[in-house]
Parts: C-alpha cells; structure tokens; sequence
C-alpha cells in the first residue's frame, strides 16, 4: 500500500520538518522544489523562507500498520468487487450484459471508489468511479463504450495486485 | 466543555472495512470514542444505547439508507438533537445538495482521508480540538 496522505493541520501529529534545519537558501530551494513533489500536496511555499516552514504531517508509522492490515483484510473482498466489474465489462463487449449485472457493477464500482482513496488509491477512485458513471447512467453500453473502460480495468487490476 | 471530555461518535456504515478505517482514524488521530453500526436500524438502537456527541451515517446502505436513518432520528427526542453528519460517495452536486437540505450537520465525502476525517467532523460541528 502506498499512502500519499500529507498534511498541514496544526492539530495532527508535527513531525520534524525537513527545512526546519536548513539555511535561508536551503530552504528558498527546497520551497521552490515542492511543487514537483508528486504527493498531491497542496504546500504554501510561497511563504516558506519568511514564516516557519509549514508543518509537514505524514500518515504515523502505527497507523499506517493498521491500515494496512485493514487493506489485508479487505482485499479478497475488494477483489471480488472488481471481479463483478470483469464480468460486466465482458458482458458487455459481447453486447450481453443484463440489468442486474450492470446494476451490481454500479454499486460496487461506487463502493470501490469510496474506498480506495481512502487507502492511498486516487486512481484507483478515479477508475471505479468511470465505471459507475458508465453502469449507472442510462447510456446504451456498446462494445466499444465498454473497449475504453479496460485501462481503468487495468489500474483497478494493477491495484488489488500490490 | 472541559478538556478532560472525550468526544464519542457513532460510526453506522454497512461496510467493515470502511467502519474500520473512520474509527481506526478517529480514535487514533483524533482521541475520540468510536462505537459502530451495520445498519441503520442498528445505528438508530445504538444512538439511543449510546447517546454520542455525533453520528457519522453512510447513505448508501440496504433496508435502511442514510437518509431514512436520519428521519427516524429526528423523530425520536432522544436522538434528535444528535448532530448528524452524512457521509457519501455521491458526487453529484444535486445528490450534495438533496443531502444538504435534509438538515443534516455536514454531508461528508468519500473517498475520506484519514489524517483529516477527524479535523473535517471537527470543522463541521465546530467543535475545539
């Protein structure tokens, strides 16, 4: 599991600040290099070198530990959520797809996108998300409609793997 | 309210995994006491056991969803004055806005993070940390 939950409440756990040691310069560079960071933060670097550096906060080792035994044991389950999507994404390149089945991929994709950003997993959200707005929308699901949902698939495939 | 008190929530949510993250989260970041619900009839029994400081209610749930779950609330004096968060993987604005003009305390999204579901429940009752 890879968690990229970064924050700047004053009210969680500070950890040591990477710049609080730096020198003016150090930390003028390490501002400016924040932005390309690929954690998804939001940093007010513009303000870093004339305020005290803003608190980074990263996920505490012991929670993390328990989340990932939450994820462990939530996997086989995950998995077969995104086995119900296999199969209605089949069904459907073979223009066989029935009402419950479309019906049951909708409601685990909008589980699964409930929940894998939870765990670190924004694609993973984006992905089961393009799948329930496709099963839950009243469009017709032609073959090629549902050719474009596979590298979602994918993504989805690619995270219950890790 | 003094600094001594403990804030106990009631989590009602059909999915474990989802229970288990919010008050993995909430009683780990945030210091509170967490007792949880499968369902909505349950969360309502349990709101009435327990009488926590707030519920946190997922929407989308079978035989009572969220929304019905807190009607029932608001009807029984003795959990109506429990502030209610709903929590919600709807998108939609107009599903946002429907969850809004219940007169619910917040309406919530998921996915949550877990360093900030605290701080987000916190926000939204006005509640000190």
């Amino acid at each position: 599991m890879n968690h990229k939950l970064h924050l700047e409440s004053q009210d969680m756990k500070k950890l040591p600040s990477k710049s609080a040691s730096l020198n003016p310069k150090e930390k003028k560079h390490a501002a400016s290099a924040a932005p390309a960071q690929s954690s998804g933060l939001h940093l007010h670097t513009s303000t870093a070198v004339q305020k005290p550096a803003p608190a980074a906060y990263v996920m505490p080792p012991q929670l993390q530990a328990a989340l990932n035994q939450v994820w462990q044991k939530s996997l086989p389950l995950l998995q077969q959520r995104v086995g119900v999507l296999d199969d209605a994404l089949a069904a459907t390149k073979a223009g066989q797809l029935n009402p419950e089945l479309r019906a049951a991929a909708a409601l685990e994709a909008h589980r699964l996108a409930g929940l894998l950003g939870t765990f670190g997993h924004p694609h993973g959200t984006d992905a089961a998300r393009m799948f329930e707005i496709v099963f839950d929308s009243d469009a017709v699901l032609t073959p090629k409609l549902a050719e474009s949902l596979s590298p979602a698939l994918s993504t989805l495939h690619t995270i219950m793997s890790k | 309210m003094g600094p001594s008190y403990m804030r106990k929530i009631l989590i009602v949510d059909d999915e474990d995994d989802i229970r288990a993250v919010a008050a993995l989260c909430l009683e780990t970041i945030a210091g509170w006491e967490v007792c949880t619900a499968t369902s909505g009839s349950e969360g309502i029994r349990r709101a009435l056991e327990t009488r926590p400081d707030a519920i946190l209610l997922d929407v989308m749930m079978p035989e009572m969803d969220g929304p019905t779950t807190f009607q029932h609330l608001q009807q029984d004096p003795h959990t109506r004055s429990i502030p209610v968060l709903l929590l919600t993987a709807k998108v939609q604005g107009a599903d946002q806005r429907r969850f809004a003009d219940m007169g619910v305390a917040a309406v919530l999204s998921k996915p949550f993070d877990p360093l900030t579901l605290g701080l987000q429940i916190s926000a939204a009752l006005g509640w000190e940390r």
